[in-house]
């Protein structure tokens, strides 16, 4: 039996960016405090109420969201030896999570954009109960040298949620935070969900002499988010291994172990929202009034694709595992690869069609395919112990199948067959425009189009603006001249790191990084458009006059009539970076002073997250993490975009360790 | 305690084998929050609420909540973007590319409104309910796809041409339609729903907001103007001037406000209300267009509508009472939302912001974006100028020249009549032309005005345009048609971009 109760606190940030792009984007000339404003937090002074910026730290001190949680998990399971090597198993679990979160916007004005002037409170409660029946049959037994494993099963897992939500209005200070307290707009929301699943399993492990093992296993699943006739998928695995150095004839010097091994197999994957094969009618969202008199409305509003079915993974793998030199040195090394087929998703389909949802299908097959390798080493020479390791992993991706054949776009990215999965795709620059005289503010077909000029780009194009490649040559700049502008998957990830013990000291540190790969920084893409009313980078500073032309910085233009700030490689930066993740110095006391004072052990250890990081990256942190509210990474179509991403940050931590 | 222990355990055992059992059922999981489509559509409120879901979409955010409303209202030279999101500058600017969100939202809602009406003139004649019922619903499904395709093909142009909801991909990729056959569509969903549909005055006050057949008449007479097909456009207008229905309110203002939505004067409006809850429950307008410190200030009228309005006075020797319904400016006694105008904006500011469709409410404010007006989509006094144009096309001038002092009259401006009727054609298209300015702004007509009637295609009047709304210096050729949606074109292989694009 287990229960768990806890608190947090979430950051508040809201609207359509975080927080850190708003602390960017706030004038520094704004105050932080000011008592005469609603709430108590400043906004953009007088004569620049069109900012487009609100005060970061007063919203993230004025709205207020915690989160209750309540967790109760039970878990009772018997044996029953029917036979001497047959063991039945029944294993039965439940588990409930309950988690309230209140969120309260009072009266505050952060900007003109960011104002609010009625107080609101909103009670979500949610819980999600999972219970699990487990029925196992196992048999075990060794016949000489050989070793034989069969289990055989029969699982049910049910899964209930249940949402609610209350809303009210117009709280007057000094402010009583209970829906209670509410005046106006009090509304209450509610729906409940659940999906089920149904497995049938068995597995053999034969092993003989520690030498040769085998697994073998075929599972059959039953998911409830499929329609009856595709219901239930089949999916098999086996995996192999040879421990070449128990060998007899296996007599290398030095070598403790040697092993190869290799595994293939179909893993199926549900992991969709409920009832997404049904065609139901939205009775929830497409009300309307006639004489503001409520009526209700009941359409469908969401398409659904009926056939939907399991998604499919099939993977493989060889490796081989290494010990030599008394264990000190150990290599792992694996090749991977795997197919996703039938990859379950929401293809983009035309906007024409009306649905408000891309229908859940069977879009897409992926490949993915590369090595990884650990190496570690560890000695000990009299009070001095020591241990590096080092690991390197490399991917490769490609769609080998993508819905009806087009390619799906992302936010600044394209995914097409053949390539990989959300690679950068925009514009490609060509420089300033120097002169009126290269740029054309007509299209084509219209007379005055000049064919020794620039391509057609905007009407409002002038001297300083960008001048975009013309890919296909056909005199104007549009969407069929954007490209491939670069992979957001890294050629390779790798960590190093080591341990020393000397005496009563320990030193350890890691590094971890990845090279080769590129992020869309949609940061700077703010910080340098001005083409709105915000702070700008003081990169911006070097922008294009008649008297400044040695420069790639775009002239400022209000509303930015060439479009300079769309997605080009402008935005495109190398985010290969290498990072001292953590370092930690510990002092062991020597015994003898312990026992003085009747102690078994006190350490004392000093530590530090995030100590720096080497990169040519421009913005916060290339290790890119949630970025908040409008986190545009979707992971799949659109990735590696940096939209105001909270940086890692850097945490030092004391520490004492006390053993009575 | 280990007492307790063992009691909760065997609890929960039993309620975990209660809760599973040997359910044969366990994987057939309907939906317990909402019918579905193999369900739905037996009783008449299953009908009636499947209507109701269609003209929800009015009020959706890329519809006549924010997005459609600013597409139709900024690209007029009565009105300018002015706003540090340049979503809204774009628009006027005639440079709203193919990504924007007002391009995206306008073209996605008026096809999920398509959607949606293709189910209801799909499936609820297959019913087995009232047959007076199933005619009104068809009929008021078939008035709502007209008008979506209305807007579609006004705006866009070139737009696929769906009749059918969508189940399979197969259905998925259409391919553009000619405008004209778009618009023959328009014509016979307006004239389907008008000899369906009831009279306004028929509707109790619940459903006071449905579709009527003049409703469906004064716009399937407005998509004559757009063809030039003045005769059938005349008979239209001619239907709604002699059925009674519809009067002119005696205060303009009145059709502007919360209190007086469906008024006489109204024959078709947009539905908000903050009493209920839904898609359509406030409009955004309140805050985009409402004046710098009671509102966003997103959208200003333009200074050509201001003058435009100094060209006459009452007889009586004022301004135009539109133009105090319509602007706040600097005159003497002027208030906004209770404050003296010249306390807000400082001594002789001459700052103009638009007044209509705002409550200006002493105390009030805007920022809230809570706005709950109904839009106001076609009203009579937009009939009486329309069929004044269709006689006037049609060389009687006469007749326009007393439907135009018809709506002049309410704005108590001198009878000139006689004056008007003595008018050239060329000279009474003028005439039309100001009347609908000032009566019309910023209700969304002025834009397709102008471009029907060739503006763009005239520089005289292009450069008239230019000194109304500065905007229009941005403008070339083919931009009076807005870019098929990126995500249209990324997805359908069928679908062609624009010229101008």
């Amino acid at each position: 039996m287990f229960y768990s109760r806890g608190d947090r606190i979430n950051q508040t940030s809201r609207h359509d960016f975080a927080l850190v792009t708003y602390t960017l984007r706030m004038m520094p000339i704004a105050s932080v405090y000011d008592e005469d404003n609603v709430g108590g937090y400043g906004s953009p002074p007088a004569g620049m109420e069109e900012e487009n910026a609100l005060n970061p730290i007063g919203a993230n001190n004025l709205l207020e969201s915690y989160d209750d949680i309540n967790r109760y998990l039970g878990n009772v399971w018997g044996e029953y030896d029917i036979l001497e090597n047959l063991t039945y198993k029944l294993n039965i679990s439940y588990d409930t999570r309950n988690v309230r979160n209140e969120f309260f916007e009072p009266h505050y004005n952060l900007g003109v954009f960011f104002t609010n002037n009625t107080a609101k409170l909103t009670e979500n409660t949610f819980q999600n109960t999972q219970t699990l029946i487990e029925n196992t049959l196992n048999y075990q037994n060794d016949f000489g040298d050989h070793s034989v494993d069969v289990l055989i099963g029969y699982t049910e897992e049910r899964n209930d949620y249940e949402v609610m939500e209350a809303h009210a209005e117009g709280y007057t200070k000094p402010y009583f935070k209970v829906l209670d307290a509410g005046t106006e707009n009090i509304t209450i929301q509610g729906s409940t969900q659940g999906h089920n699943l149904r497995s049938y399993l068995g597995r053999l492990e034969y092993n003989f002499d520690d030498r040769y093992l085998l697994t073998a296993s075929v599972r059959r699943d039953g998911s409830s988010r499929f329609a009856a006739e595709n219901r239930y998928g089949v999916f098999p695995s086996a995996s192999v291994g040879w421990r070449i150095s128990e060998e007899e004839f296996f007599e290398v010097p030095h070598i403790n172990n040697l092993k190869l091994r290799g595994e293939y197999g179909i893993l199926g994957n549900q992991e969709i929202g409920n009832y997404q094969y049904q065609a139901s009618i939205n009775t929830s969202g497409v009300h309307y009034n006639f004489g503001n008199t409520l009526a209700p409305g009941a359409i469908q509003t969401e398409l659904a694709n009926t056939n939907i079915k399991w998604e499919e993974n099939v993977t493989g793998n060889i490796g081989v595992d290494l010990t030599m030199f008394d264990n000190r040195f150990q290599v792992t090394a694996e090749y991977y690869y795997s197919e996703t087929q039938d990859l379950l998703l929401g293809v983009p389909i035309p906007p024409s069609v009306g649905s408000t949802v891309n229908p859940t299908v069977n879009a897409a097959s992926l490949k993915n395919s590369g090595v990884e390798l650990d190496v570690s080493y560890s000695n000990v020479i009299d009070d001095l112990s020591y241990s590096v390791d080092a690991n390197v992993a490399t991917v490769n991706n490609e769609v080998l199948s993508l819905g009806g054949g087009e390619p799906i776009f992302g936010a600044g990215s394209r995914t097409a067959v053949g390539s990989e999965v959300g690679e950068l795709y925009g514009y490609v620059r060509d420089g300033l425009f120097q002169e009126q005289s290269e740029i054309n503010n007509v299209p084509p077909e219209d007379s005055g189009f000049d064919t020794n000029a620039h391509a057609f780009q905007a009407p409002g194009t002038a001297p300083g603006d960008i001048r975009f490649k013309d890919l296909n040559d056909d005199g104007v700049i549009n969407a069929n001249d954007r490209r491939y502008l670069g992979s957001v998957i890294p050629d390779f990830t790798f960590g190093f790191g080591g341990n020393i013990n000397y005496k009563s000291w320990n030193l350890a540190m890691r590094f971890t990084g990845q090279y080769g790969n590129k992020i869309y920084n949609s940061v700077r893409q703010q910080m340098e458009g001005t083409d709105l009313f915000w702070n700008y980078t003081s990169r911006k500073l070097d922008y294009w006059t008649p008297d400044n032309r040695d420069t790639n910085m775009p002239r400022p233009a209000y509303q930015d009539p060439n479009g300079n700030d769309r997605m080009s490689d402008r935005w495109v930066e190398d985010g290969s970076y290498i990072k001292l993740k953590n370092v930690q110095l510990g002092y062991s006391l020597p015994q003898d002073l312990l026992e003085r004072f009747g102690l078994r052990s006190l350490q004392v250890n000093a530590s530090v997250q995030n100590v720096f990081t080497i990169t040519n990256y421009m913005g916060l942190d290339p290790a890119l993490g949630p970025t908040g509210y409008n986190n545009w990474n979707d992971g799949l179509f659109s990735r590696g975009i940096d939209a105001g991403s909270y940086p890692h940050p850097r945490i030092y931590t004391v520490g004492i360790q006390l053993g009575i | 305690m280990m007492y307790i222990r063992k009691i909760n355990i065997i609890l929960v055992v039993l309620f975990v084998i209660a809760m599973n059992g040997c359910d044969e059922d366990l994987l057939n999981t309907p939906n317990p929050n909402e019918p579905t489509n193999q369900t739905f559509w037996q009783t008449e409120s299953d009908a009636v609420n499947a209507v109701n879901g269609v003209y929800s979409s009015l009020g959706t955010n890329g519809m006549f909540q924010d997005w459609g409303l600013n597409v139709i209202n900024i690209r007029g030279d009565d009105t300018v973007g002015d706003s540090p999101w340049d979503e809204f500058n774009v628009l006027g600017d005639f440079n709203a590319l193919s990504d924007r969100a007002s391009i995206t939202g306008f073209w996605n809602s008026l096809y999920a409104g398509v959607f949606r009406a293709n189910q209801v003139i799909q499936r609820v004649p297959e019913m087995d309910i009232d047959s007076d019922l199933k005619t009104r619903v068809v009929g008021e499904a078939k008035f709502l796809r007209g008008l979506f395709y209305f807007h579609l093909v006004s705006n866009y142009q070139n737009v696929p041409l769906i009749l059918e909801p969508a189940e399979t991909e197969e259905d998925y990729n259409m391919e553009q339609a000619p405008p004209e056959q778009v618009w023959d569509q328009v014509i016979q969903d307006f004239q389907d729903a008008k000899a369906a549909l009831p009279p306004k005055s028929s509707y109790s006050s619940n459903d006071m907001g449905r579709a009527s057949w003049t409703s469906a008449a004064g716009y399937l007479g407005r998509a004559y103007l757009f063809r030039e097909e003045w005769a059938n456009a005349e008979d239209e207008f001619q239907d709604i001037i002699d059925s009674d229905e519809h009067s002119l309110m005696d205060d303009y203002r009145d059709n502007f406000t919360e209190e007086h939505e469906n008024n006489q004067e109204s024959l078709f409006e947009v539905q908000f209300s903050g009493d209920v809850t839904g898609e359509g429950q406030y409009t955004a307008r309140a805050a985009q267009y409402a004046p710098t410190g009671f509102g966003w200030a997103d959208v200003l009228p333009s200074r050509g509508l201001f003058d435009a309005f100094q060209q006459e006075q009452t007889v009586s020797g004022n301004d135009d009472p539109r133009l105090y319904a319509t602007l706040f400016y600097n005159r003497p006694g002027m208030t906004v939302y209770g404050v003296p105008y010249e306390e807000e904006y400082g001594e002789g500011t001459d700052a103009i912001f638009w007044r209509k469709y705002l409550t200006d409410e002493p105390g009030g404010t805007e920022v809230d974006a809570r706005g709950e007006i109904n839009e106001r989509l076609l009203r009579y006094a937009d009939i009486l100028l329309m069929y004044a144009e269709a006689n006037n096309e049609q060389g009687d001038q006469a007749a326009a020249a007393e439907y135009i002092q018809m709506v002049r009259d309410r704005a108590n401006l001198p009878d000139r009549e006689t004056e008007f009727a003595n008018y050239t054609q060329q000279q009474m298209r003028d005439r039309i032309a100001h009347e609908r300015f000032l009566e019309l702004a910023g209700e969304g007509k002025r834009f397709f005005d102008i471009k029907r009637w060739g503006w763009f295609d005239d520089s005289d009047k292009l450069q008239e345009l230019k000194d109304n709304d500065a905007e229009f210096e941005a403008y070339t050729e083919g931009r009076e048609i807005l870019p098929i949606p990126q995500d249209e074109i990324d997805t359908n292989p069928n679908v062609e971009q624009n010229d101008a694009y």
